[in-house]
This record gives C-alpha cells, sequence and structure tokens, in this order.
C-alpha cells in the first residue's frame, strides 16, 4: 500500500464542473421524478447530450480500451486517467439522482474493453447503450443461468435474467453464458431479446427481465480471460457506485439543511435544535469520509489499469516505489480493498443520510412533491447493486484476513 | 510579524527538503535524542509552519507529513511526537501566534523537552463551559497573584509549566474577563495531588492554586483576551489528537492482530461487526489524508474537525469488541493499583485497560457533544446555541 494522492486534478474538476452545468439545465428535480411517469419517459435526449455529445462514452473507452495489448506491454504503466474521470461524472449524476444508464454502461464499456473488442468499444464510444445482461444485485457478473451453443465466434442465447437495471436503454446486451464447460461474454443486439421491464423502487434505474430464445450473438472473449474482463468491470462499477453514493449523500445533505435552516417551529428555525444539529454533523462526518474513500476507490483503478491476463506490469519503479511494480497479485488486492471498502461504506452512508434528511422534512417528507424521496429510492436501491453490503463486506474480509 | 512571502507548494516542498539535507549533514548518523532536537529545531524542522527562526521554515502545516517522511528517508530519526504533548501540540501553536519573542524563546525549550508543559483549563465548574473559569488572578504591579482550583489536569506531575486560563475581570460577561498565562508548576502556591481514573491509575491530577504567582510578562496575549487565545489552543488540541497515516494504524490494528491470532474469538456476528469498524476506521484515515493533501496544496478544509470524533467512536465501539469477544478471557486485568503512568498508550496495556481509557476519548480535548455543535455552526451554518448567560456579568452568574 501506498499513499495515494487523493486530491481531484483540474480534468476531473473540469468534467465535473461540465456535468454539473449540463445537468443542471437538463435534469432538474422535476425531470428525474418523471421517472416515474407511466408511460416512463426514455431520457434519450438526456442520454445522448451525457454519453455521445459530451464524450463520457469516449473516456471509458480509455486506452486501455482501446488497444489492451499496448497498455499491457507499455512500461512503466501510466495511470489511466479514466476511472477518476467518471468518478467525477458519477458524483455528478449522484447529485442529481439523474435517470441516466452511466454506471451501468461504464460496466459494460469496462468488460467490453478488457476484452478488446474493438469493433463494439468504437459502436460504444459513438453513442449506442450497452448494458451487461446481469441481475441488479449481481456480486459476481461471471455467474449465469444462460446458455450458449455454437462456434467459436457467433453463438445462439438461450436464458433468462431476471431485473436487469437499465436494460431498456440498451442497445446491445453484453451476456455472461455458459458455452459447454466455458465461460463465454456473448454481444446480443437488445432487438433480438424480449425486456420486459416492471416498477421498482428506484425509477431512476429501471429493472426489466431479459430473456433471449436463441438469439444470435457475437462472442467476446472466454474463459479466464471474460472471466476478469467480469471482476474488472465489476470493480470498476463499485468504485463508480461509491462515487454516486457520495454525490448522492452530499446532494441529499445539502437540501436537508436548507431545509431546516428556513423552516420555523417553536418561534425558532429547526436548524437551532441541538437534536437536528447533531445529527446533521453526524452525517457531515460520513458524507466527508465518503467522499474521501469514493476518491480512494477510482484511483486505485487509476493506477492499476485491469491488466489482462498474461499481461506484464511495469518493470521500472515509478516514484513512489508502488510495490504493485513488483507484484500485481498485490496491486489487485489493494485496488480491490480501496473499492470494496468505498462500495460497501457508501451503501450504507447515502440510504442512511437520505433516510435522516426524510425525518428533517417532517410531513414534507412523505410527499411526492419534495425531492428527498428520490434520494431515498435510489440510495435504498443501491443497497443491492452490485452485490449487497454484506457480500461485499465477506469479499473484503477474506482479502484482509479477517475470516469468520 | 512580515506576511510570509508566496511561494508555491514545489518550493515549499524544496525548502524543506533542503532543510532536512542540512540536518541530516549536521546530525552525521546521530542517534541522541537531544541532539537530533535541538538540531532540527535549529534547521526549522520542529514545526515547519513555524516562522523562519522560531522552529520553523514558514511552509505550509500540511508539509508537516512531508517532512517526517523526508527526515526517515534521510536516516534522521523522528522525534516522539507523544513526547511532551501539550507543549508541541498545544502550548507551542498558541505562543507562536501570541507570544512576545521572550515567550517564544520557550519554544525551543518545549521541543527539546527541557520544559514540560500541561494544560491547567478545566475546573469543577467549568469544563466544556470553559469560559466559565473562577479561577482568579489579580494584578499587583508586574505580577499577578492566582487563586482556585483545576481539574483532569494531564501530567502535572511531570510539568514545569502550564497553560493557564484565569480569570482577570469578573465585572465583565464571561467571555471578556479572562486572561491567558504561562505558569510556572515550580513554586509553593501550586500544589499537585493525583487523581484515580478509572483505570485504577492516576494519569490526570487535582491542581490547587494558593497564591501562585506568574510575571506580567507571562501573561499570553492581551488582558481579558483569554477566550481568543485558549481557542488557538482548543482548535490545535483538536487537530493533534486525530488522525493517523497507515492503514491499521490504532485500535484497529490491535483488534484485527487479535482476531487473526485466535480463531477462538471467532463468530459471525463479532466479524459483522469487526468488519463495519475496519471500513470505519479506513474511510477515517482517508478523510484525513485528503484532509492533510488539500492542506499540503494550500488549500485547508473543515474536515479536520470531524477527525475526533469518529477517532472516538471507533476507538470506543472497537475497544469494547475486543473485551466482549474473548470471552472470559477478556475480563483478565494486569493491576488496580493507584499508579503514575510516565508514558501511556491508548492501545497499550491489555483489553480491559483499553476500553476503560477509550471512554476518555470522547471526553478530553472537548467532548462529541461540544465538537458537534462546533460543526453544526462553523462548518454547516446552523444557528448558535442558546446562551443565557451571555451578555450578564460573570460576577452575576448563578453558579
Ligand atoms: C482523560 C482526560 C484528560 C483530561 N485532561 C485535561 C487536561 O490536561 N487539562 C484540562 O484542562 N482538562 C482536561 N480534561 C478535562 C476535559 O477537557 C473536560 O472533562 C471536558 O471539556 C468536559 O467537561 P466536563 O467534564 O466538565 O463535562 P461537562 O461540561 O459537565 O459535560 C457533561 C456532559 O454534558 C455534555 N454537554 C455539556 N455541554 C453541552 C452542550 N452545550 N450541549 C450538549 N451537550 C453538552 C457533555 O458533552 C458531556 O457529555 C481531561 C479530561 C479527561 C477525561
Amino acid at each position: 500500500m501506498t499513499t495515494t494522492d487523493l486530491l481531484p486534478d483540474a480534468d476531473e474538476e473540469a468534467l465535473r464542473q461540465a456535468v454539473r452545468a449540463l445537468l443542471a439545465d437538463h435534469c432538474d428535480a422535476p425531470t428525474a421524478l418523471s421517472a416515474f411517469a407511466q408511460p416512463r419517459p426514455d431520457f434519450a435526449a438526456l442520454r445522448a447530450a451525457l454519453l455521445a455529445d459530451m464524450g463520457l462514452g469516449e473516456l471509458l473507452a480509455g486506452p486501455g480500451g482501446r488497444d489492451p495489448a499496448g497498455a499491457a506491454s507499455a512500461a512503466p504503466a501510466e495511470p489511466e486517467p479514466g476511472p477518476a474521470l467518471a468518478g467525477a461524472a458519477a458524483h455528478e449524476l449522484g447529485r442529481a439522482v439523474a435517470p441516466v444508464p452511466f454506471l451501468t454502461f461504464a460496466v459494460a464499456m469496462a468488460a467490453v474493453g478488457a476484452l478488446g473488442a474493438d469493433e463494439l468499444v468504437e459502436r460504444l464510444a459513438g453513442g449506442a447503450v450497452g448494458i451487461v445482461a446481469a441481475p441488479f444485485d449481481s456480486a459476481d457478473l461471471a455467474v449465469t443461468t444462460v446458455e450458449a451453443s455454437g462456434s467459436a465466434s457467433t453463438v445462439s442465447v438461450t436464458g433468462t435474467i431476471t431485473a436487469v437495471p437499465d436494460a431498456q436503454a440498451a442497445d446491445v446486451l453484453v451476456v455472461p453464458a455458459r458455452c459447454g464447460e466455458d465461460f463465454v461474454l456473448v454481444a446480443v443486439e437488445a432487438a433480438a431479446a424480449r425486456i420486459e421491464g416492471f416498477p421498482g423502487l428506484d425509477e431512476t434505474r429501471p429493472l426489466a427481465d431479459v430473456s433471449f430464445d436463441g438469439a444470435a450473438g457475437a462472442v467476446l472473449g472466454t474463459g479466464d480471460a471474460a472471466g476478469e474482463a467480469c471482476e474488472a468491470a465489476r470493480l470498476l462499477g463499485l468504485a463508480l457506485l461509491a462515487c454516486e453514493c457520495a454525490g448522492l449523500a452530499e446532494r441529499v445533505l445539502e437540501i436537508g439543511l436548507d431545509y431546516i435552516r428556513q423552516r420555523r417551529q417553536f418561534g425558532r428555525t429547526l436548524g437551532s435544535f441541538q437534536a437536528l444539529k447533531h445529527r446533521a454533523a453526524d452525517a457531515w462526518i460520513a458524507v466527508m469520509q465518503l467522499r474521501a474513500a469514493a476518491l480512494a476507490a477510482v484511483r486505485s483503478l487509476s493506477a492499476a489499469p485491469a491488466v489482462p491476463a498474461g499481461g506484464e506490469p511495469g518493470a521500472g519503479e515509478t516514484e513512489a516505489g508502488d510495490r504493485a511494480a513488483d507484484d500485481p497479485a498485490a496491486e489487485h488486492a489493494d485496488a480491490a480493498i480501496a473499492v470494496l471498502t468505498a462500495a460497501a461504506y457508501g451503501k450504507k452512508v447515502a440510504v442512511h443520510v437520505a433516510e435522516e434528511m426524510l425525518q428533517f422534512h417532517g410531513g414534507n417528507g412523505m410527499t411526492w412533491e419534495y425531492p428527498i424521496h428520490l434520494y431515498l429510492k435510489r440510495a435504498k436501491a443501491d443497497e443491492l447493486l452490485l452485490g449487497s453490503r454484506e457480500a461485499l463486506e465477506r469479499e473484503l474480509a477474506t482479502i484482509i484476513d479477517i475470516e469468520e | 510579524m512580515s506576511p510570509a512571502p508566496q511561494r508555491t507548494a514545489a518550493a515549499e516542498r524544496e525548502l524543506v527538503a533542503a532543510a532536512v539535507a542540512a540536518a541530516a549533514r549536521r546530525l552525521a548518523g546521530s542517534q541522541d535524542d537531544a541532539q537530533v532536537r535541538a538540531v532540527l529545531y535549529d534547521e526549522g524542522l520542529a514545526w515547519v509552519d513555524f516562522p523562519a527562526g522560531w522552529g520553523g521554515l514558514g511552509v505550509s502545516a500540511g508539509l508537516r507529513a512531508f517532512a517526517a517522511e523526508a527526515l526517515a528517508a534521510a536516516g534522521v530519526p523522528v522525534p516522539d511526537p507523544h513526547a511532551n504533548a501539550i507543549g508541541m501540540g498545544m502550548a507551542a501553536p498558541t505562543i507562536v501566534e501570541y507570544g512576545t519573542d521572550e515567550q517564544k524563546a520557550l519554544l525551543a525549550r518545549i521541543y527539546t523537552l527541557e520544559t514540560i508543559f500541561c494544560q491547567l483549563f478545566s475546573e469543577p465548574g467549568a469544563g466544556s463551559d470553559l469560559a466559565a473559569v473562577a479561577t482568579r488572578a489579580v494584578r499587583s504591579g508586574d505580577e499577578w497573584t492566582v487563586n482556585g482550583q483545576k481539574v483532569w489536569t494531564s501530567g502535572a506531575q511531570n510539568a514545569d509549566m502550564a497553560i493557564l486560563v484565569a480569570r482577570t475581570d469578573p465585572t465583565v460577561p464571561k467571555h471578556r474577563g479572562l486572561s491567558y498565562f504561562l505558569i510556572d508548576m515550580h513554586q509553593p502556591g501550586v500544589e499537585t495531588r493525583g487523581l484515580r481514573q478509572i483505570t485504577g491509575e492516576s494519569e490526570f491530577n487535582e491542581v490547587f492554586l494558593t497564591d501562585a504567582r506568574v510575571p506580567d510578562a507571562m501573561r499570553l496575549g492581551p488582558e481579558g483576551a483569554g477566550w481568543q487565545v485558549a481557542n488557538t489552543t482548543l482548535n490545535s488540541e483538536r487537530v493533534s489528537i486525530g488522525g493517523g497515516a497507515a492503514r491499521e494504524a490504532g485500535m484497529i490494528g490491535v483488534v484485527a492482530a487479535a482476531w487473526r491470532a485466535h480463531p477462538e474469538y471467532r463468530s459471525p456476528a463479532a466479524r459483522a461487526e469487526l468488519m463495519d469498524l475496519w471500513i470505519e476506521s479506513e474511510v477515517a484515515r482517508l478523510a484525513g489524508e485528503l484532509q492533510r493533501q488539500q492542506a499540503a496544496a494550500g488549500r485547508p478544509g473543515p474536515e479536520g474537525s470531524g477527525a475526533k470524533i469518529s477517532f472516538a467512536r471507533n476507538a470506543q465501539a472497537l475497544s469494547a469488541l475486543d473485551v466482549r469477544m474473548r470471552g472470559a478471557a477478556g475480563l483478565r486485568y494486569d493491576d488496580w493499583a493507584d499508579r503514575r503512568p510516565e508514558h501511556y498508550s491508548m492501545t497499550g496495556r491489555n483489553p480491559v485497560y483499553r476500553y476503560l481509557r477509550a471512554k476518555g476519548n470522547s471526553i478530553e480535548g472537548g467532548t462529541t457533544e461540544i465538537i458537534r455543535n462546533i460543526i453544526a455552526e462553523r462548518v454547516l451554518g446552523l444557528p448558535g446555541e442558546h446562551r443565557v448567560d451571555k451578555d450578564i456579568p460573570f460576577e452575576d452568574l448563578p453558579r
């Protein structure tokens, strides 16, 4: 473990500001709330503005995604800015509870990129939406019930995956499947799948059941390479989830504080009552700690671009004398520790702060009109995204040797 | 003091690196603590953010950690930061801000451990409400005569001097009638009695001041400004207590090590609790790290004020778990004798000691409740507490 430079750099700051400005114009609270309307808007313009026009899709492609062979052999490994930049964007999207499939898209992009599927990477970078066809709470994307059969490059897939986040926004589905004894990742056109949305707790990240009945798919990768791509994608997703939770908790705390600064009862502003002040102070501490942990998480992935199997990490000593330079397994463990810590903490803090701020709002907190419930719903659902807090803590325990 | 010239972060680092190189040259491998301290003070490496000539280099406080790392890398032993903790962490930052040159001459003595300090703030009637101190200081000519009682004074038995808050004008409201002094502990008017703690030992004291003397030259800051001066001390205290840079430093390291060494302590429920606290400890560490880096980049934030609350909560929860997870073995204590510890460690001795000692973490140096008030008001901008006694002369307050 080395001391990570946690401070956001100028590029991250600029991107954060740009995303915030765009969301201020195009994604206010009523827009986010409209995700709960029937029929649900598809937010295609907002999605295009962020992923295609602003280039978040391109950004996620990253040098590693574009050219994994090159990235793996370059020595010493350059820090990869993609995860930290994506984290800055995720933070802002969390603040706005934006109904945009950024996180889920990032997971798909990371998987595809890690396998060097250049054509699909180009397509996704250009604005097509890719989503991994795995259950919302999957803690291991390679666990699947979908069956594939066919040749080495083209297969047909059959099976059902329940509660896939953002599936209805997908142009392409990245499908984990079993092909005989082998694990494969397959790209299937969304048009070839049956995608049935159903109402869920958080409509800003909607759910759908996805099923295939002999749909045609292109094999992106097999075996260990596909498994490692899933793992890299999951870690990126969890790091971005921590950033999203940090943004969400930061913003919902601001909303709650604004409320108790203004509302008066008993001839005083609510914010002068110590019972509320102390809870606000505790929430602030948690939010501040979460922000630091989320920054550390995305940085750990920036420092450790997921080196595909067989890739040689840089031989030269880097400035900080990273032990990673001599030990890729240790580097992976360090990244996993940072990511699992931040994600488990984010799941705990986001829902806690949202619940606290709802209580600060009294009766207004229970209304459809006030935006608090959007934050609560997102945060409560996020407890399960990419694995429960308990599952992440168990996994972390194994890495840091706190065995049961 | 003329304003420090603006330097870039890189130039500041270079300045520190040059001082470290000079110190290493002069020390030539010497490990002698007294000699090391004297040279480091001289080279401005005692507190790098203090002005040049007074143990510092006038660079940002964020470079303290950098200086410590650079010293270690140069093979210079880094002096124990816990030695003379009150002198180093509380008296010194206050003296450098408010002191005359005569008073600032104490800085070298503090750093070289020639003058050990204790803190004579709290009284039986004035703890959280520090502005309610009743100890009186009365002036005659160039000297003050002090009468009153202080309590919970850590390390008074070993102290050469004390930072003292006393009432110099009872006719004005409580915050305005205080003054701040640097008082000699070795005099007939100062009587120190050990005060036994729940651990059995006497780490802190009662201190009785009976016609104790302080020269006016040892009044720190203007007469009547004791409250502002004391706040400089308290802010430094809260900053110096929290934090620690390595993963699993502090109580989490102790409990995790016990867990790893003893499979018989394990249960699913205890593991869930330990993991939660491991994560809480790690995020608190990262928040401290972010805060240090922001300060080093010249953008200090308010994040530090939360550190002491997290530190206390984690230390208490972890030490409580440690006793419980060991079963009856966790109840074993070494010695209830009334000891006078020369050194103590919050992570030392045994689980029972650590559990009991950690209870003080949310009380000493400002209680958790008081710090929450401070965060709510100064960081979050919420309205201040209702203060009924703010404008009433101290002598008219019901006490
Ligand atoms: C181990 C240890 C070492 C110490 N060392 C020193 C030392 O070296 N020098 C020194 O001067 N002092 C020292 N102290 C004293 C310490 O600073 C005080 O104990 C502390 O400030 C609290 O004051 P008090 O004990 O009078 O508690 P009180 O102020 O009476 O508080 C009692 C309880 O009421 C709460 N409370 C008080 N006011 C408020 C409020 N406005 N809002 C909400 N809750 C409130 C407190 O948080 C606490 O829980 C030490 C204390 C300990 C435990």
